[in-house]
């Protein structure tokens, strides 16, 4: 199978067919490019392909000049093939062998695909192509990507997932919040016979009393008196139990109300937990490109304000939603059932009110999600300058880093103001709106009481209703803007959800245990954001092997160990560790094989002893003291108040570099690794810590096959071999003498690493 | 090299000399004049692991348990221990009064009642068990063996602080 890469499904450029039909017999497609742009740099497609014969090239499809027409040149014509790429624009250029220069012009979307395309030609005429089938898994993601942009309500509808542990609790909750709404529509109902067939009835009958006896006062009284003793106490009895019926339906509407409050307010103390779990163990899970993209206040906040705000609201808001719901079609029912002309003009308002909500809901939807990111922001410029807080005094930069978050702080409370304004105004809408829809019934009512048509009870009974009824609207419309408050946190939290990890277990884990340590770097690229920083490299370390690493900065070393780690992975070629690509192993079981000391050793919050044990967190104490022996740091520890009980890290006992690089010398020591990468401080040591961290290095090194980033001569001098890197490419390779006899490009490095020591021991001499 | 592992087991011998300071032989006979035992875990596990340093902090030994020793060697070592460690053990916790910037502690010891300032937020650490430890602003350190055996003020007080 001719390999054919993804570029062509990604973009759908021209049929399959017409290329089919170009090829000759025994010909097939290596690589194939389409192009973004035409020559004056205006978007147009345009495809490149190279076969095992040709390079093939048709017109710009869609600049309206050219159009289909293919022009081809056999391998032997062409003299060179490159691609370029320059602050997000790139060429490819092709010279024939008579010198003459066609040019084809791309964006970066695209680039991978041209270099992908002139590597192919290279490989092709060198003689090294092999036909292997190999998907730019790359390309295939940042499409894939693309399409996925849902909208925003559905985010929150996707926390349901993670109430499923709760259904029980949830649907108990409903049950009461539901009970709790039908026994508040009690009430009203039973004011209406308490005035129509107690009270009104009462009344008329008095006023009966006062028109039919007009003879003497007296005789009045008298009769007022009686009907009052009679009939009155009859009716206060009555009264009575209307009385206790409502008092009976208020205190069972309470108690479920409570009920229903607590046991919502346990279900999403646990929902946002269970969130703030799910995502944090998501985020661990992402590769480090993930991270290097982005702002750890940011993602702090989403861990913990939004899963927060997402809490609150589900358990104020959310349970009212349901309630108010069914408080709203209930009432409507039974104002419908007592008088439907009087309930159909009652609710008149209720459509004027829906139209006032959807007309705010864009603006506060993407007013929160402003607000939100800003709020990221802020966090951000924290997490920034309080852990720096050592750079920012001393650069005597207080007041900038105040600046700085006074301004992100400020953009918070713009962001804020806007969305504010907006509901702002809308809730004393939605009252007014209420204040009239109460003026229209008392209007619409009296006249129809005047016209005989109804009974004032059931007028009281209508105001009754109708004044819960729009309490419910105006709670509900409220409810509106957190829903999309707690939305927008939700779309946040699901951004980091939806991230797949870049760097991903194999479908069929291939068995690791201890690893022999043999590395191999097979033709090894590595692009990052299209940006070339690995190019081609192979490598060969046999088992136990050192390496140093030496080159400028920028030259790709780091990369190296980080493919190396699988913190990502390779955008070509394949790194091998004992014959099996390390893509094939389970990520755990192979990162249990490395042992890595990093240029700046981190310390965790806890013990001395927490923190060497962090990758074998089971190790006996004399396993810990072993490792922390060997890593020449024990006599040390011993000398802090509380030895390896002594608390390190942020808010610990300060340690000094040379102390912490030998803590993260123990650390990894004691996982036993078959492989360790040793990222080199640059900053040089007094002579007595820079020989303990020496001997520590020299035990940690012993048996084990190490891929060192070297700065120290000590280092240099001690590597089976070292390896030079240059833009992103092995320019030597050989031991430290033989590579000092050659006088290239090591040679001057190592000069210029001599100078500057030579140039310190001397500042060191100066000063007492 | 200068020290190599120190053998656990117990292949030397512990004295006082005649100006009481403590020597350490080792097995190849060799004397080491001014010994000091250092508890390599004080807090976790008090009595495993005891190391002897030289003048300069070098560890010449190390023995893993307090049990495993002699009963005479014991004692001496920890008469030695005991000279160099202050840790008060808490039996009450009299008052907390929270300051702006800092905590007022009021406690009664085994040594005898303190008041102590401290301005870490993190005064109180939990240890393995029960266990609980409050350092002071000058690195005092203060035991409770059993958080739970405290009088039922003190639990309150200390509660906040957990």
């Amino acid at each position: 199978m001719p390999p054919i890469t993804n570029q062509t499904r990604a973009l759908e450029p021209v049929d399959q067919q017409s290329i089919e039909g170009q090829l000759a017999a025994g010909e097939y497609v290596v690589a194939r490019l389409v192009t973004d742009l035409d020559l004056q740099l205006r978007y147009a497609r345009q495809e490149v392909v190279l076969t095992n014969q040709r390079l093939l090239a048709q017109g710009a499809v869609g600049s309206g000049e050219g159009g289909g027409a293919w022009r081809s040149w056999r391998l032997a014509e062409i003299a060179d093939l490159r691609a370029r790429d320059r602050a997000g624009l790139g060429r490819l250029e092709l010279v024939n062998t008579g010198g003459e220069l066609t040019q084809w012009r791309y964006t970066v979307a695209v680039s991978a695909a041209a270099h992908d395309l002139a590597r192919r030609f290279r490989d092709l005429r060198n003689g090294t192509y092999v036909n292997a089938e190999e998907a730019d898994e790359e390309e295939q993601e940042t499409w894939a990507t693309n399409g996925d942009a849902r909208p925003k309500a559905w985010s929150l509808l996707r926390i349901t997932r993670f109430a499923r542990p709760c259904t029980n609790l949830i649907i108990l909750g409903v049950v009461l919040s539901l009970a709790s709404t039908a026994l508040s529509l009690v009430p009203p109902y039973l004011t209406i016979p308490l005035m129509d067939k107690v009270l009104i009835p009462y009344q008329n009958r008095v006023e009966e009393v006062e028109k039919s006896t007009q003879q003497d006062a007296a005789a009045r009284e008298g009769q007022l008196r009686e009907l009052r003793d009679q009939d009155g106490a009859s009716r206060l009895a009555t009264v009575a139990w209307y009385l206790t019926g409502l008092l009976a339906a208020a205190v069972g509407a309470w108690v479920l109300a409570w009920g229903q409050g607590a046991v919502m307010a346990w279900v999403s103390e646990r929902i946002s937990a269970n969130l703030r779990n799910e995502t944090y163990g998501h985020l661990l899970r992402l590769s480090l490109e993930y991270f290097s993209g982005r702002r750890t206040g940011d993602l702090i906040a989403r861990i913990s304000s939004d899963t927060d705000r997402i809490c609150s609201y589900l358990s104020d808001t959310l349970m009212d939603f349901g309630a108010d719901v069914l408080m709203i079609v209930g009432t409507a029912v039974i104002l419908f059932s007592i008088n439907p002309t009087l309930a159909a003009v009652t609710l008149c308002p209720l459509p004027l009110i829906i139209w006032l909500v959807y007309l705010v809901r864009a603006r506060l939807q993407t007013g929160f999600q402003r607000g939100g990111r800003r709020w990221g922001e802020m966090t951000s410029v924290l997490a920034d300058s309080i852990p720096g807080i050592r750079v920012v005094k001393a650069f005597a930069q207080e007041r900038r880093e105040m600046d700085r978050f006074r301004m992100t702080n400020n953009r918070v409370v713009e962001a804020n103001d806007r969305v504010n304004t907006v509901w702002t105004f809308f809730w004393p809408m939605v009252a007014l709106m209420n204040q009239v829809g109460l003026l229209v019934v008392w209007a619409f009512g009296a006249w129809r009481v005047i016209d005989l048509q109804i009974t004032v009870g059931v007028l009281a009974g209508f105001l009754a209703y109708i004044g819960r009824f729009y309490v419910r609207v105006e709670a509900m419309s409220r409810m509106f803007s957190l829903t999309e408050r707690a939305a927008a946190s939700a779309q946040r939290l699901m951004e980091v959800l939806d991230q797949q990890p870049r760097v991903t277990e194999p479908a069929q884990p291939a068995p690791v245990g201890r690893v022999e340590g043999h590395i191999e770097l097979r033709r090894v690229s590595f692009r990052y954001h299209s940006r070339p920083v690995l190019d081609n490299v192979e490598l060969d370390i046999r088992p136990g092997e050192m390496i140093g690493l030496v080159g400028p900065s920028g030259a790709g070393k780091t990369t190296l160990i980080n493919l190396v780690c699988r913190f990502y992975d390779v955008s070509e070629g394949a790194i091998h560790v004992d014959g099996t690509d390390i893509r094939d192993f389970p990520l755990d079981g192979y990162r249990r094989n490395i042992g890595v000391v990093l240029q700046e050793p981190f310390l965790f919050y806890g013990t001395i002893a927490e923190n060497i044990a962090y990758g074998r967190p089971d190790a006996s104490l004399e396993a810990i003291m072993e490792a922390a022996r060997a890593a020449r740091a024990h006599d040390f520890i011993l000398r802090l108040p509380d030895g390896y009980d002594s608390m390190v890290g942020e808010r610990g006992q300060s340690l000094s570099g040379g102390e912490r690089q030998r803590i993260s010398i123990a650390r990894a020591l004691l996982i036993d690794p078959r492989i360790l990468i040793l990222d080199e401080a640059t900053s040089s040591v007094d002579t007595e810590t820079e020989r303990e961290i020496q001997l520590a290095l020299e035990n940690l090194i012993q048996g084990r096959t190490t891929i060192a980033i070297a700065h120290r001569l000590s280092t240099l001098r001690r590597a089976d071999r070292l390896v030079v890197l240059e833009r992103g490419q092995i320019v030597e390779v050989g031991p430290h003498d033989d590579l000092l006899q050659r006088g290239g490009t090591y040679a001057r490095l190592y000069r210029a690493q001599l100078e500057m020591n030579r140039a310190r021991a001397a500042e060191a001499a100066r000063t007492p | 090299m200068a020290d190599a592992t120190p053998s656990a087991g117990p292949d030397f011998t512990l004295h006082r000399d005649e100006r009481h300071r403590l020597v350490l032989t080792d097995a190849q006979g060799r004397r080491h004049v001014d010994v000091e035992p250092v508890r390599c875990f004080p807090v976790s596990f008090p009595d495993q692991w005891i190391a002897i340093c030289d003048e300069q902090g070098h560890e010449l030994a190390c023995i893993q348990h307090l049990g495993q020793l002699d009963p005479e060697l014991r004692r001496t070592l920890e008469e030695e221990l005991a000279g160099h460690e202050f840790v008060p053990v808490v039996q009450r916790i009299v008052q907390i009064r929270e300051e702006s910037d800092c905590s007022c502690w009021e406690l009664e010891t085994d040594r005898g009642p303190v008041s102590f300032q401290t301005n870490d937020e993190n005064v109180v650490r939990r240890l393995n068990g029960r266990r609980a430890m409050l350092m002071d602003k000058s690195g005092i350190r203060y035991l409770i063996p059993d958080t739970a055996a405290l009088d039922r003020a003190s639990r309150r007080l200390l509660e906040q602080y957990l």
